[in-house]
């Protein structure tokens, strides 16, 4: 099992573009959440096998139709600073966030 | 979804060779019919009685439905001395135009669809490679890309470790720079214009620039339909017809950055004609 750091810059739709992440993680089989969005950047932690992670930053690098990723960032984490990782894929960001609409 | 930005883009239509004097071709273009003429002197391009820009390039005839926005990409490597230029003629293909680009973008399928010739079922791995969106000069660039292949090319003999970049000047066209198995250090080219007949249909032009003196000019045509006959049946069944631009339904790998490039690219042009905006 992998842990990963990974983050996307671009113009987006933040709640299009996070639940989109989630359903692309739920597909995947990927636990994690998403910590940070805005309209230019999401950062997200997810935990699987180190392929899905690939494949999770490679679908996202595309994402919605209504996203303009202009690059990510992959980092994958030492599994000994991982800690209080959550069974399931969440989304930890605040409404106003998500309410934030180009 | 025919828009501006596929009206003014440029597109092959016929082979140069294929216009004798007074010789008239009929042809469809994004839906419409169209008419390429030669009056002995000079090559026209209709739209009814509309003329229509058009110029001879790369062995092959280039009209615009629109006012193109921007001149045609150059092939610099394709002008050089030595080089034998091959036009392979037309293969019309029930799929979406941008559906066609994408295939000759994958290396991923080599083993399986072109066994025994540009790939092999016991050498499937696709090594990172790099892949970016050159925004200068608004193209898609794939380098370092390496994979084996059980014979690169007519000239060649045995297997190698074959060197490719791949390059997509403009939606409708993709160039593929290739380890020149008889000149070290060299490339060959090899490109795929395509002509939109629709958004799920298109005719495809190969064309190649090598350094070859020695395989005849009918093999070396032979070689590259081959190839693309083995592409069309596949082609031919992919679902959805149209290229999506929102892969929710499916999962890309990095063997497939090239082709999320690709279609990032077309998403940023708004390049729309032969693409699925939607999430399926």
């Amino acid at each position: 099992m992998s842990f990963a750091k990974i983050e996307f810059y671009g113009t987006f739709d933040t709640r299009h573009f996070c639940d989109w992440i989630g359903h692309r993680a739920h597909k995947l089989g990927l636990t994690g959440r998403i910590e940070a969005a805005s309209s230019e950047r999401i950062t997200l932690y997810v935990q699987g096998q180190e392929e899905l992670l690939n494949a999770m930053e490679v679908a996202c690098s595309l994402g919605p139709i209504d996203a303009d990723v202009s690059h990510t960032n992959l980092v994958f984490i030492d599994p000994a600073d991982a800690s209080d990782w959550p069974n399931r894929f969440q989304i930890d960001v605040g409404p106003e966030v998500l309410a934030d609409r180009r | 979804m025919i828009n501006e930005i596929a009206l003014n883009d440029w597109y092959p239509v016929a082979m140069a060779s294929e216009l004798k004097p007074g010789c008239r071709l009929n042809r469809v273009l994004m839906e419409r019919e169209i008419q390429i003429s030669n009056d002995g002197d000079k090559t026209h391009a209709f739209e009814g009685s509309r003329v229509l820009p058009l110029q001879i390039r790369y062995d092959h005839v280039w009209t615009s439905l629109g006012a193109p926005a921007r001149p045609l990409f150059e092939i610099p490597e394709g002008e050089q001395d030595g080089r034998r230029l091959v036009a392979c003629g037309r293969v019309h293909v029930r799929c979406s135009p941008l559906r066609a680009v994408e295939n000759f973008l994958d290396i991923a399928h080599f083993p399986y669809v072109h066994t025994g010739i540009l790939g092999a079922e016991d050498h499937p791995e696709v090594e990172r490679y790099d892949v970016e969106i050159d925004d200068e000069k608004d193209e898609v660039w794939a380098r370092q890309v390496k994979f084996f292949q059980p014979q690169a090319a007519k000239s060649a003999e045995g297997g190698i470790m074959a060197d490719y970049m791949y390059r997509v000047p403009a939606p409708t066209t993709s160039i593929l720079y290739k380890t020149c198995p008889a000149r070290v250090g060299e490339w060959d080219i090899i490109t795929l214009f395509v002509q939109p007949v629709s958004e799920t249909t298109c005719d495809v032009w190969p064309w190649m620039a090598l350094y070859d003196d020695e395989t005849p000019f009918n093999d070396l045509v032979q070689f590259q339909q081959t190839i693309f006959m083995q592409d069309r049946s596949i082609l031919e069944n992919q679902i959805p017809a149209l290229l999506p631009l929102d892969p929710k339904m499916e999962t890309p790998t990095r063997a497939d950055l090239t082709s999320i490039a690709y279609r990032r690219w077309l998403k940023r042009r708004r390049m729309f004609y032969g693409a699925q905006t939607i999430a399926a």
